[in-house]
C-alpha cells in the first residue's frame, strides 16, 4: 500500500512528463544532492586522484590482533577448545565413518548401493548414470603416481564423496531451521540476508585461514568451509518456498482455526518442499565447485590431485581428476533432481511394496557381505581401468600449441589497448566522484536509501586500506591499498562482462532458436559450470601468459554457462500468445526477435548481467593464482602467507564491491529474483 | 451473527483518520492527507439463522475486506462482531481459534485447496486441527463427500479434478466442521456459466435442509439475486442499499444501484405489489397474491375482463393490480413509489 | 484405498532408514574390529608435509618409502602450504616437514618461542634464491649477467602486463621475496608480476623459452627443471648481514644462503622415537633430490617406484640414516632475514 508518485512541483513546473518525465524523475533528485557534494569535494580535496592514503580504520589490525588471540588462546578459553574443537571432532569422525563405510562397503557395494538408491527414486536411466560416474572413478586413472602418488582415483573419489555428504548433512540441519525462521519472523530474515550475502560474496580464500586457525587443517575445516560456501541457497530456497505459498491456501488453512505452528507444519512446508529440494540440490553443486579450494586446507579427495596438478604443472592429471570431480556432480545433481521430481509429481508408479523395499535391502547387505568376507575384495581393482591422461595431456598441449599464435596478439591487445588503460583510468578517478556515481546510479534506480548506501560502501572500501608500511608484530609487513586494487579488479569485471556477454547472448538466443544447438551446448555448459576452474587455469596460462588476461579468460569461462541460461530462460519465458499476435502482424522471424522477445525478456537480460557479475567476482580471486592483480592476488596472498589481517581486509572489500555492482545491476530485486526463480 | 459500526481502514495512521473524521473525506483527498484508504466504512447488519445474505458489488468495493475481518483473517479497525452471541473482536487468539474452528467455516473464490493433500484430508482439515482422531474425521469427510458427490475421487489431489469438482470439496471442507456460519467468498465467480449455476443450485438445496447463517460475496447480480434472501449492495467499503431482491430491483436507493439493475429481468425479481394501486372495498373477480412474480401473472393481467385484486398473505385486498403500471414497471421507465406505501393500504 | 497408502508408505521410510542404520552399525563394529588387528595397530599415522615444489615432495617420497619398510608406520603426505605447516606441527596435524627454507620468524616462534617444534638439522642441499635469465638471453646480451645489465636492458622485458615498464616475473605470493625492494632500491624501470603459482610461473617461463624470447624471473635450486632448461643466476649486489638487517623495504643487496633444514612435532620424539631418529640423521644432497624429483616430475614414476628406485641404488646411505650410531645432522638456526 504506497502512494503513487505524485508529479513533483519542479517536474509540473518544467513541464516534464510521460517518458521523459519519468526518467528525470528518477535522476533529477540524486544529481541535485551529487553535483554540488562533488564540487565542495572538489574545492576542499582539489581533483587529485585515487582515496586519501591516511584515511583508514585499521581493518588489517582488527584481524591480525583477532587472529593473533584466537592463536594463543587456543588450547585455554572453553569456547575454543572445547565447543570449536568438539565440534571439529564431531565433523572429522563422521567423515572418517563414512569414508570407513565406503571402504568396508567395497566397490560392489558401493556401485550396487548407489545404483539401487538412483533406481528407488529416479528411472532406470538415473540408474545407468549412476552406475557409469560410480565406475568412472574407478576406470578413470592416472598412472605411474603422479602427483602425490595417487594411482588409483577411487579412493580419492570415496574421501570426497564423504567430505560432500557430511558437508551437505550440516548444511541441511542448518539451512533449513534458518530459512524457516527466516520466513516466519521477519526480523531473523532482515539479520540473516546482509550475512547471508556476506557468505556468498566473501571468496573462500578469504575466510580459510580463519577456519584453519579454529579447526586446525583437514577434514573439519574443509567441511566448514563448504558449509559457509554452500549454505546460503538452500536458507534462500526454503525461505522462498514458505513465502510462495498461495495466501489463499493459508488463509484457508487459518480460516478453519489452525495455530501458526500447524499452518507452518500442514501447509507451508509441504508445499515448500519442492523449492527446499530445489535448494538442497543447488547446495550440492556448489559444494562440489569448492572441493579443491577445500583441498588448500587439507581436507583431501579429489581436490589434492587437482591441486597438485595445478602446483606441479601436470595439466593432464588435474584434468581427469577435475573430470571425476564434475561426474561426481552430475551424479548427485541428477540423483538429487528425481527426488525433487517425485516430490513434485506425488503419484510414483513405481513403488515399492514395503516387503519389496526391505527385500531390496537386505539383498544388498547380504552383497556387501559376501563381496567383503565371500570375495574378500575392497577397493576398485587397480588393474581394472585405463589413463586418458597421457591423451588429455596431448589434447590440451595440442589446443595451447596451435592457438598460442592467435592467442598471443589478442593478449597483447586486451592488455594494452583495454585493461591497462581502463585500470590507469579507474584508478586516477577520485573517490569522491566514484561514490557520487555510484550513489546517484543506486539513488535512481533503487531509491534514496540504496543510492546512500551504496556511496557508503564505496568509501568503507577505501578505508579497508592497510597504513603505508604496516607491519604486524614485527613480521609481517605488507602494502595494502584497497582503492587502487579495487579499481584493478573492476577493470577485470568490466572486461570479463563485456566479453560473456558478447558471447553469451548470441549463443543464449541460438539455444533458444535451434534445438541442436541446445542440445549441443548443454552438456558443455554443465561441465563448465562444474570444472574446477584450476584444471584450466594452466593452460590459460600457456595461451595467454600470466596476468590479467589469463585471470579475465578464466573468469570468463566459469561465468559463461549462467549468461548463456539466463538468456535462453528469458526467451523462453515469452508467453506464446504475445508471440502469435507478433507473428499475426507478419513480423519477420528477425523483427519478432528484437522487437518482441528480447524486450519483453529484459529482465532475464538483467539478470544475466547480474549473475555474471557475481560469478565473476567469485572467480576473480582465483584469477589471482595466474597473476590477475588486484583484490584476487591480495586474498591469495593473504591466505598463502597466513597475513589473515590483509587477506580479510581483502575479502571484505570485495564483498563491498560486490554488494556495490550486484545492488546496481539489477533495479528491481524483487522482479528480478522472481525472474530467477 | 450481527455486525456493528464496522470499520477498515489499510494505512499506517488509520485509527487517527477515524479519530479525526479525516475517513469521511473523498478517496484521493484521504489518501493524499493520511495516506489511508478506507475498504469498509462504518458498516452495519445482522444475519439471523437460515437467511442467506448477500454482499455485492464489484472489485475494489471492500466486500471480500468485509466479510475477512467478520472473522479477523483481516484485523478490522473498529467496531464490534458477534458471532453466536460471542464478541469476535474482543476474543483472545486462543477463543478466536475456537470461533473458527468450531462457529464458522469459508468457501473461497480459488477453492484454497490443500494442493498436497488427498480430497478427503482436505475435507477432513478443519476436524484435523481440532484434534479429532483420524478415524472419527474420515468417516465425517466420507459423509460429506457422499453430499456432494464425491466419493470416487476421495484419494484424488486436488489439481486432478475439474474446477466445478475442487469447489464441491472447498464446500464440503467447509461443511465438515458443521459450523453455524457459512461464508463464501466469491466462491462460484470462477467456475463456468453451467457449473456456476449448478453449483448454485446445489448450496440452495443444502440450505433448505441445513438450515444455515450464509453469508456470500459475489460480484454477479444474477447470483445475488438467486441465492440472496436480502441483498446488501456495496460501493467504496460502504452498504449503499440493504433489501430484498425485489426491494433492490424495484427500488434503487440512488442511482449506482439503478444502473447497477438495469438490465435485470425484472418480471422475474418484482411482485405483484409493485403494480398495485391501493384501494379496498369489495373484491374483484379475478384475484392474485402480493408476492407472485410480475412475469407468471402476465396471463392473468391480459387475460382478464374485469379488475384484478391483489391481496395479502391473509386474503385481505390491498388494491388493484393496474395493467399500465405493470407495463411501466417491466420496463423500468419510472418508481411509482416505494413498495412499502404501495402494500401498506393500511397506513395513513 | 486411502489407509492402505499410509499404512504403506511410512513402514517404507522406516525400513530405508533401519537398513541404512544396519549397514552403518554393521560396517562400524567390523572397521572397529579390523582396525585393531591390522599391522600398524597402536603406531601413529606420520604425516608429512608437502610443499608445492617440487623438491619437498622428493624429500617425502624417500621418507615415506624408508619410514613404511623399515620403521612399520603408515605415512600420510599432506599437502599444505609452508606457513600453515608450523600451527598444524604444534597442532598435531603433521609431524615433519622434510625441507624448510628460511622463515627465520616462524623459527623464532615455534622453536625458540615455545619449543612446540623441534629443529630436525640440515638436510642437506643449499638452497640458491635469486634473480634468473635463460642462458640464451645471457649469450645474446652478456652484460646480463649481473642487475647493472637489467637496469641498462630493462626494455628487453616489457610485456603487456607490466608495459609501459619491464616485467620481473616473480612466482606464488607465498614465497616471501624482496624483489620489489631491490626493483625500487636498485632504481630499475620493471614491474614485479606475481605469476600466482610457481606453476603458473614455470609454464610463462616455457613458453618464452620455446620462442626464445626475453625473460626475467625469480628463481631457485635445488630445482629439477634446472636439468631441463638452462638458466644464469644474475648477480645482485652480494649479501651482508648489515644488509639483512635492513628493514624489508629496504632491502638491496642478494638473497641470503638457504642451509635448507627439517623441523618435527616436539611430540614426535616421545610419540614415534624411531621415526624421529631416522628424520634428525636424514641427510642428502641436491643431486640426490634433483633425481627424485625428475623421475616423478618428468618420468612420472609412481612415489614408490621413484623412492625404491633411489633407496635401492643409495643403500649405504640409507642404512646410515637408520643407525643411531650415525650424528645427527647440525642443527643450524636459519639466517635472519630469510
Amino acid at each position: 500500500m504506497s502512494a503513487p508518485p505524485a508529479t513533483p512541483v519542479w517536474a509540473a513546473a518544467l513541464r516534464l512528463d510521460g517518458r521523459l518525465g519519468g526518467v528525470a524523475r528518477r535522476w533529477a533528485p540524486p544529481l541535485a544532492l551529487a553535483i554540488p557534494l562533488c564540487l565542495v569535494a572538489a574545492a576542499l580535496e582539489g581533483v587529485h586522484s585515487g582515496f586519501p592514503s591516511t584515511w583508514l580504520l585499521g581493518v588489517p589490525r582488527w584481524f591480525d590482533n583477532l587472529n593473533n588471540w584466537v592463536t594463543n588462546n587456543d588450547s585455554s578459553n572453553f569456547f575454543l577448545h572445547t565447543i570449536v574443537g568438539g565440534f571439529g571432532n564431531l565433523l572429522n569422525d563422521a567423515t572418517n565413518d563414512i569414508v570407513n563405510l565406503l571402504h568396508w562397503m567395497t566397490w560392489v557395494g558401493v556401485l550396487a548401493v548407489s545404483t539401487a538408491i538412483a533406481w528407488l527414486v529416479g528411472s532406470w536411466r538415473t540408474a545407468l548414470f549412476s552406475a557409469l560416474v560410480v565406475a568412472s572413478f574407478g576406470v578413470l586413472q592416472i598412472p605411474n603416481g603422479g602427483p602425490n602418488g595417487i594411482s588409483e582415483m577411487w579412493p580419492s573419489a570415496m574421501t570426497t564423496l564423504a567430505l560432500m555428504t557430511v558437508a551437505i548433512i550440516l548444511s541441511t540441519i542448518v539451512g533449513i531451521p534458518l530459512g524457516i525462521a527466516s520466513a516466519v519472523w521477519p526480523t531473523v530474515h532482515k539479520l540473516l540476508r546482509p550475512l547471508l550475502d556476506l557468505m556468498q560474496i566473501l571468496p573462500a580464500f578469504a575466510y580459510l585461514v580463519p577456519i584453519v586457525v579454529l579447526f586446525s587443517i583437514g577434514n573439519p575445516a574443509g567441511i566448514v568451509a563448504t558449509f559457509i560456501y554452500a549454505v546460503p541457497p538452500l536458507v534462500r530456497f526454503t525461505e522462498l518456498g514458505i513465502r510462495s505459498v498461495r495466501k489463499d491456501v493459508i488463509e484457508a488453512a487459518e480460516s478453519f482455526g489452525s495455530t501458526r505452528r500447524q499452518v507452518l507444519r500442514n501447509v507451508q512446508l509441504p508445499l515448500a518442499a519442492q523449492a527446499i529440494m530445489l535448494g538442497l540440490n543447488q547446495v550440492i553443486m556448489m559444494a562440489l565447485s569448492i572441493v579443491v579450494i577445500a583441498s588448500l586446507i587439507g581436507a583431501g579427495g579429489l581436490g589434492d590431485p587437482v591441486l597438485a596438478a595445478l602446483q606441479t604443472q601436470q595439466i593432464g592429471e588435474g584434468f581427469v581428476a577435475g573430470l571425476l570431480i564434475v561426474l561426481m556432480a552430475m551424479w548427485l545433481d541428477r540423483t538429487s533432481a528425481a527426488i525433487g521430481e517425485r516430490a513434485r509429481e506425488r503419484t510414483s508408479t513405481r513403488r515399492l511394496t514395503r516387503r519389496q523395499l526391505l527385500g531390496l535391502w537386505a539383498g544388498l547387505l547380504v552383497l556387501v557381505l559376501v563381496a567383503r568376507y565371500g570375495l574378500g575384495l575392497g577397493d576398485w581393482p587397480a588393474g581394472w581401468g585405463f589413463s586418458v591422461v597421457d591423451n588429455a595431456t596431448r589434447a590440451l598441449n595440442w589446443v595451447t600449441n596451435e592457438f598460442t599464435g592467435i592467442a598471443g596478439p589478442i593478449s597483447s591487445f586486451l592488455t594494452l589497448d583495454i585493461l591497462n588503460p581502463l585500470q590507469r583510468y579507474l584508478t586516477d578517478l577520485p573517490w569522491w566522484l566514484v561514490a557520487a556515481v555510484v550513489g546517484t546510479i543506486g539513488w535512481a534506480r533503487g531509491g534514496s536509501r540504496r543510492g546512500v548506501l551504496l556511496a557508503g560502501c564505496v568509501v568503507l572500501l577505501g578505508l579497508m586500506q592497510a597504513p603505508v608500511g604496516y607491519t604486524f608484530q614485527g613480521t609481517t609487513s605488507y602494502n595494502f591499498v584497497a582503492w587502487n586494487d579495487a579499481m584493478e579488479t573492476f577493470s577485470l569485471v568490466i572486461v570479463a562482462l563485456a566479453l560473456d556477454l558478447i558471447v553469451g547472448i548470441p549463443l543464449g538466443i541460438a539455444a533458444y532458436r535451434w534445438r541442436v544447438m541446445d542440445r549441443v551446448l548443454r552438456p558443455i555448459l554443465d561441465t563448465l559450470q562444474t570444472l574446477p576452474a584450476f584444471v584450466y587455469l594452466i593452460p590459460m596460462v600457456a595461451l595467454f601468459g600470466v596476468g590479467n588476461v589469463a585471470g579475465v579468460s578464466a573468469s570468463l569461462i566459469y561465468a559463461l554457462p549462467a549468461a548463456v541460461r539466463a538468456t535462453t530462460l528469458g526467451l523462453r519465458a515469452v508467453q506464446r500468445d504475445v508471440l502469435e499476435a507478433g507473428q499475426a502482424f507478419g513480423s519477420t522471424r528477425w523483427q519478432l526477435l528484437f522487437k518482441v522477445e528480447l524486450p519483453i525478456a529484459r529482465p532475464y537480460l538483467m539478470l544475466a548481467v547480474n549473475q555474471t557479475i557475481l560469478l565473476v567476482m567469485a572467480e576473480v580471486v582465483v584469477a589471482g593464482l595466474v597473476g590477475a592483480g588486484g583484490l584476487g592476488l591480495d586474498v591469495v596472498t593473504g591466505f598463502s602467507r597466513s597475513e589473515v589481517g590483509l587477506g580479510a581486509a581483502a575479502g571484505l572489500a570485495m564483498v563491498l564491491m560486490g554488494i556495490v555492482l550486484d545492488r546496481l545491476s539489477q533495479s528491481n530485486p524483487d522482479r528480478a529474483r522472481a525472474a530467477a526463480s | 451473527m450481527s455486525c456493528r459500526d464496522l470499520w477498515k481502514v489499510f494505512g499506517a495512521h488509520a485509527a487517527k483518520a477515524i479519530e479525526s473524521g479525516d475517513v469521511h473525506l473523498g478517496r484521493a483527498e484521504l489518501m493524499a492527507k493520511t495516506g489511508c484508504t478506507v475498504a469498509a466504512r462504518d458498516v452495519s447488519f445482522d444475519v439471523v439463522r437460515g437467511e442467506v445474505f448477500v454482499v455485492m458489488g464489484l472489485s475494489g468495493s471492500g466486500k471480500s475486506t468485509l466479510v475477512r475481518c467478520l472473522t479477523r483473517l483481516i484485523e478490522p479497525t473498529s467496531g464490534a462482531v458477534s458471532i453466536c452471541s460471542r464478541d469476535v473482536l474482543g476474543a483472545q487468539p486462543k477463543e478466536l481459534r475456537e470461533i473458527r474452528r468450531t462457529k464458522v467455516s469459508m468457501v473461497f473464490q480459488h477453492f484454497g485447496l490443500f494442493p498436497h493433500r488427498t480430497v478427503i484430508d482436505n475435507v477432513a482439515y478443519g476436524l484435523e486441527v481440532q484434534g479429532i482422531d483420524r478415524p472419527t474425521r474420515y468417516a465425517r469427510a466420507s459423509e460429506l463427500l457422499e453430499v456432494v458427490g464425491l466419493s470416487p475421487v476421495k484419494t484424488s489431489y486436488p489439481d486432478q479434478l475439474s474446477g466445478g469438482m475442487q469447489q464441491r470439496v472447498g464446500l464440503a471442507r467447509a461443511l465438515a466442521v458443521d459450523p453455524e456460519v457459512l461464508i463464501f467468498d466469491e466462491a462460484f465467480s470462477a467456475l463456468d456459466p453451467l457449473i456456476r449455476r449448478e453449483m448454485q443450485d446445489e448450496v440452495l438445496r443444502l440450505q433448505e435442509r441445513l438450515q444455515k447463517t450464509v453469508i456470500f460475496v459475489t460480484h454477479d447480480l444474477d447470483e445475488a439475486l438467486k441465492l440472496g434472501d436480502r441483498i446488501a449492495i456495496m460501493k467504496d467499503g460502504r452498504f449503499v442499499q440493504v433489501g430484498t431482491p425485489a426491494d433492490i430491483v424495484g427500488a434503487p436507493a440512488d442511482d449506482y444501484v439503478r444502473e447497477f439493475v438495469r438490465d435485470v429481468p425484472r418480471g422475474k425479481v418484482l411482485t405483484a405489489a409493485y403494480a398495485t394501486q391501493p384501494r379496498s372495498g369489495e373484491m374483484p373477480e379475478e384475484v392474485v397474491r402480493h408476492d407472485q412474480h410480475l412475469n407468471e401473472l402476465l396471463p392473468v393481467v391480459f387475460g382478464a375482463k374485469g379488475p384484478i385484486g391483489v391481496v395479502d398473505g391473509t386474503g385481505e385486498l390491498v388494491g388493484i393490480l393496474d395493467r399500465r403500471m405493470v407495463i411501466h414497471v417491466l420496463a423500468g421507465r419510472e418508481e411509482l413509489s416505494t413498495p412499502e406505501e404501495l402494500a401498506s393500504p393500511g397506513q395513513p | 484405498m486411502h489407509e492402505r497408502r499410509w499404512i504403506r508408505r511410512r513402514p517404507a521410510r522406516l525400513a530405508v532408514v533401519l537398513a541404512v542404520a544396519g549397514l552403518i552399525a554393521v560396517a562400524v563394529v567390523i572397521s572397529v574390529a579390523s582396525a585393531s588387528v591390522s599391522g600398524t595397530a597402536g603406531k601413529p599415522t606420520i604425516v608429512l608435509a608437502n610443499n608445492s615444489w617440487e623438491g619437498s615432495v622428493a624429500n617425502n617420497v624417500v621418507a615415506q618409502y624408508v619410514i613404511e619398510k623399515n620403521l612399520g608406520y603408515n605415512v600420510n603426505l599432506l599437502t599444505i602450504d609452508e606457513i600453515p605447516a608450523w600451527p598444524a606441527m604444534v597442532q598435531g596435524k603433521i609431524s615433519a616437514v622434510m625441507e624448510v627454507w628460511g622463515h627465520s620468524p616462524l623459527y623464532a616462534q615455534y622453536v625458540k618461542g615455545n619449543h612446540k617444534v623441534a629443529d630436525a638439522g640440515l638436510e642437506g642441499p643449499n638452497g640458491n634464491i635469486g634473480w634468473y635469465v635463460p642462458t640464451y638471453l645471457v649469450k645474446a646480451h652478456p652484460e646480463l649477467a649481473t642487475w647493472k645489465g637489467v637496469k641498462k636492458d630493462w626494455k628487453l622485458f616489457v610485456t603487456p602486463q607490466s608495459s609501459p615498464q619491464g616485467q620481473f616475473l616473480d612466482g606464488s605470493p607465498s614465497y616471501v621475496t624482496n624483489d620489489a625492494a631491490l626493483v625500487t632500491n636498485l632504481g630499475l624501470d620493471l614491474k614485479v608480476v606475481f605469476a600466482g603459482t610457481e606453476a603458473a610461473q614455470l609454464t610463462e617461463i616455457e613458453q618464452d623459452y620455446k620462442a626464445k624470447k626475453p625473460v626475467l624471473f625469480y628463481w631457485y635450486t635445488p630445482q629439477y627443471q634446472n636439468a631441463i632448461y638452462k638458466f644464469s643466476q644474475v648477480a645482485l649486489p652480494p649479501f651482508t648481514t648489515a644488509c639483512a638487517k635492513l628493514k624489508p623495504a629496504q632491502i638491496n643487496c642478494a638473497y641470503p644462503p638457504y642451509h635448507l633444514y627439517k623441523v618435527m612435532a616436539a611430540t614426535l620424539a616421545t610419540q614415534a622415537p624411531t621415526v624421529a631418529s631416522f628424520i634428525r640423521r636424514f641427510n642428502w644432497t641436491s643431486d640426490d633430490q634433483n633425481s627424485v624429483s625428475y623421475n616423478l616430475a618428468v618420468k612420472h614414476m609412481s612415489n614408490s617406484a621413484a623412492a625404491a628406485a633411489f633407496v635401492n641404488s643409495h643403500q649405504a646411505l640409507v642404512k646410515s640414516w637408520l643407525s643411531s650410531s650415525t650424528k645427527p645432522t647440525k642443527v643450524e638456526p636459519p639466517t635472519p632475514g630469510t
